[in-house]
């Protein structure tokens, strides 16, 4: 990770006294460095648009607009860029939503200040946080919606891939994975993000299929 | 087969035999040699006689003969020409412009006294009608004189000699015999003796000969009926209605040996059963087909071609005796494929089938070649026909393969109604299995609806509003008490308990998919941050678990409380560096199953003997909630809490 390029960071939040404290705990940090602040979506689509960020924190309760159209919005016009998703909970139904959408990552809002520059290094090193419900989840999806899982550029998951979800959704951390399947720990966590862009594009296709069925497209 | 020749053309067809059983020698010397062993008794009766005559019996093997020039009552005199003659003789018409023509046989025999006792003539064949005077005095007549003569071509005839009509020295029998002009007439030896010797001897025949003939050809008759009916059932089955047409065929042609006036004017009548035999070949050979599944077309055209030209040959009178006997060996080499046929068709199916059907066909061969041979002989020696017997037991092994084979579809026909009775049991339980699915499927909707709306409540109203309060708390804290250094006070404190509570809940809600390790999973993964700090060192010994149906999202908030519990006391009060978690099952599946959460610290451990705390006083509590229960051993240096709870839901739940 090149060090000397701190991560540029988009908060997009409409607590302003979260953001604040976002902004004092990027402040905090060398390896970050704040692109922008925005209160609501109208403003979130500028920054969006100016496109100066390399990871995008997104809360996705706005005061005029849903978090996950922007969360598509930044996948599609910058799918270099990371987007974490800011929850209260780190439920599977906001996070699992979100990474449709295109997130590869989620944040606890209760306990961010500790963990904001751990998991931004961890996602932009290729990893991605990930719980064992929404593992199980994942795992879930992959098998309900593609019964021949041969192919794996249209979303179904590698044999290695299953296997990672598997072990997580039964406890297991990723350190223990990576001794379990002789990987380094920085290869299961990419496997994750693999995964979550999987259930994008998989997600993606599913919505313009379905879109042409309805006669949309 | 069994066929009366003789009386168109008996030299011709003997001749045509003795090509026939030539060529067909080999096998039915080993036929008639079993078939000769089978029915020692037969055999006995027949010869009986010739042994075992009383002292009195006698054989007339002469007589004087002639043939009249016209119908009389009265014997011819010398001018008709009288020749003597060996018994049995065989005659015919001189001329065949008239409907009949008589015969007169002179038989002597000389008595040294007159008997005590009646005496008796027996003679096995006598054609076709007559009269017997005794010593010129009119005994008997043996059937109507007129036209239709009755059918006696196979009749033993049996006439007492009352003593009175006898005297002593020469005696004289005078016999007439009258036959249709278009056949042969012919008189077997004729025996004398004793009525009381002679008596059994005849009705032993007649039962052999002719009795039992009728009955077997009413049964066939019976069975043949029975068959068309089943075939009527059955249209599509048409080997039912071949069996039927031999069945019947051979009842017809039976009623020559017994019936003493046939249905029909007697020529017609000969026709008829001249012409039968080939024809029940020509069905034997369509039942085979059909019996085997097959067709061939071509086969069976030829087949019913040749029946029908030789039938209207025969009808039209214009059947020369050679083509008769041609017709005949024609027929005799097709039984013999239509034998090979059904041997092979009755082995596709089973052996017992086929070695049935073999002795069947092989039997009544042997019994046809039997009778053919004693005709052919022309002694009218007194012995007995056969193939009536064999014909009948022929229908009757093919009838019970086909009875058999009607039950065993039948029982099929059974079985398959109970296979599909349990299939739509199956189906029904199936049904019921999906809908009792569709209704879970829509319960777990509706709870998942309804889970995804307070989630969002907590999630968007209190879990927002808790976690704005503890950022600002903690911002006060930062800026009023600096020296803390971030650490949370009091009231932060107690917001982020409440949080990590609310937190609890919504795992508890989460979707684990009845997994226990799941479930452990997420508190180790919300806990992870936490324990990492204090530099312990969680060892996850768990073993993967089936799902388990007690895992509802209530008893899903108990387990995670207990574990937070056991967890919490470890980071705060044990010191302990290491925790392993281990997970078990025990027990056979069923309700006396259960599973097992064992934590275990290296820490100073818990003093038990002071009454548990607040805190552990809960976990038992929610233990029995669960219907398990909390066991801790506590040591220095280590600590066990062992969870234990059974795997099914509670009934009431």
């Amino acid at each position: 990770m090149p060090l000397q390029t701190p991560t540029r960071i988009l908060v997009v939040d409409d607590d302003d006294a979260f953001r604040e404290s976002v902004c004092a705990a990027i402040a905090r940090d060398d390896a970050m460095v704040l692109a922008a602040q925005v209160g609501n979506a109208e403003s979130a689509r500028e920054a969006i648009a100016a496109g100066q960020f390399d990871v995008a924190l997104v809360d996705l309760g706005l005061p005029d607009g849903n978090g996950i159209d922007l969360i598509r919005e930044i996948a599609r016009t910058r799918p270099d860029a990371d987007v974490m998703v800011v929850t209260v909970f780190g439920d599977e139904a906001h996070v699992l939503a979100s990474i449709e959408a295109g997130a590869t990552g989620y944040l606890l809002k209760r306990s961010l200040n500790d963990t904001l520059g751990a998991t931004v290094r961890e996602l932009r090193a290729g990893g991605s946080p990930i719980s064992p419900v929404i593992a199980r989840q994942l795992l879930h999806r992959f098998k309900k919606d593609s019964p021949t899982p041969a192919v794996v550029d249209d979303g179904g998951l590698s044999e290695r891939e299953r296997e990672v979800l598997l072990f997580i959704a039964k406890g297991f951390t990723v350190g223990e994975i990576a001794n379990m399947l002789h990987l380094s720990a920085h290869t299961v966590a990419t496997h994750v993000k693999h995964i979550y862009r999987k259930l994008a594009v998989h997600s993606r296709t599913e919505a313009v299929f379905e879109a042409g069925r309805m006669g949309l497209l | 087969m069994n066929r009366r020749p003789g009386i168109l053309h008996e030299v011709d067809l003997a001749r045509a035999l003795c090509a026939w059983t030539r060529a067909c020698a080999a096998p039915l010397a080993l036929v008639l040699a079993i078939f000769a062993a089978c029915l020692p008794a037969a055999r006995a009766a027949g010869q009986a006689p010739s042994t075992a005559s009383a002292p009195a019996t006698q054989t007339i093997g002469q007589a004087e003969f002639c043939i009249a020039p016209d119908l009389a009552d009265t014997m011819p005199d010398a001018s008709c020409g009288w020749k003597t003659v060996e018994l049995a003789k065989v005659w015919h018409a001189p001329r065949r412009d008239v409907p009949m023509v008589d015969a007169w046989f002179k038989l002597r025999f000389h008595l040294d006294a007159v008997p005590g006792q009646s005496l008796a003539l027996y003679t096995v064949a006598f054609n076709r009608s007559g009269r017997v005077f005794v010593n010129g005095n009119l005994l008997r007549e043996l059937g109507a004189m007129r036209d239709p003569l009755p059918l006696n071509w196979n009749r033993a005839q049996f006439i007492v000699l009352p003593a009175l009509m006898l005297h002593a020295g020469d005696n004289e029998i005078e016999i007439q015999q009258r036959i249709h002009s278009y056949e042969g007439g012919w008189l077997a030896p004729v025996r004398l003796g004793g009525e009381d010797e002679l008596r059994p001897i005849w009705q032993r025949r007649v039962f052999w000969q002719s009795d039992t003939v009728r009955l077997l050809g009413s049964c066939t008759f019976a069975i043949g009926v029975f068959m068309l009916g089943v075939w009527l059932g059955r249209r599509h089955d048409a080997m039912y209605f071949w069996f039927a047409c031999i069945a019947l065929s051979w009842s017809v042609q039976s009623l020559d040996s017994y019936a003493e006036m046939p249905p029909l004017p007697p020529l017609l009548w000969e026709r008829v059963v001249d012409s039968v035999p080939v024809l029940r070949g020509v069905l034997m050979l369509m039942f085979v087909l059909r019996y085997g599944g097959m067709r061939r077309p071509v086969v069976e055209r030829i087949a019913w071609g040749y029946f029908l030209l030789g039938a209207a040959a025969i009808f039209c009178g214009s059947m020369p005796p050679v083509g008769m006997d041609l017709w005949f060996l024609g027929f005799l080499l097709a039984s013999v494929y239509i034998l090979y046929l059904q041997v092979r068709v009755g082995l596709r199916r089973s052996r017992v089938e086929g070695v049935l059907l073999l002795s069947a066909g092989m039997l009544d061969m042997a019994l046809s070649a039997h009778d053919l041979v004693l005709f052919s002989e022309h002694t009218w020696a007194d012995r007995f026909y056969l193939a009536h017997f064999s014909a009948p037991l022929y229908l009757f092994v093919i009838g019970t393969i086909l009875v058999r084979r009607f039950t065993e579809s039948l029982s099929a026909h059974e079985n398959l109604a109970a296979v599909l009775e349990q299939r739509i049991d199956d189906k029904a339980a199936e049904l019921q299995r999906n809908y009792e699915q569709l209704v879970e499927a829509r319960r777990n909707e509706a709870l998942a609806l309804e889970r995804t709306r307070i989630m969002s409540e907590m999630h968007d109203g209190i879990g927002s509003q808790l976690t704005m309060a503890l950022s600002l708390v903690r911002q006060l804290d930062r800026e009023r008490n600096p020296e803390r250094g971030g650490e949370d006070g009091r009231v932060a404190t107690v917001l982020r308990e409440s949080i990590e509570d609310l937190q609890l809940i919504i795992d508890s809600l989460e979707p684990v998919e009845n997994d226990l390790l799941t479930v452990l999973g997420t508190l180790r993964y919300r806990l992870q941050d936490r324990l990492g700090k204090s530099g312990i060192d969680l060892q996850w010994n768990v073993v993967d678990l089936p799902p388990l149906p007690m895992l509802t999202p209530h008893s899903v908030l108990s387990i995670l409380r207990i574990v937070q519990e056991a967890f919490a006391n470890c980071l705060k009060h044990s010191g302990a560096d290491r925790i392993s978690v281990t997970t078990g099952l025990q027990g056979a599946p069923g309700v006396d199953e259960k599973a097992h959460i064992v934590i275990v610290d290296n820490g100073r451990g818990i003093d038990l003997s002071r009454g548990a705390g607040r805190g552990l006083e809960n976990m038992r509590r929610r233990a029995a909630a669960l219907g398990g229960q909390l066991k801790i051993l506590s040591q220095a240096g280590r600590t066990e809490v062992r969870l234990e709870f059974p795997t099914l839901r509670p009934a009431s739940a």
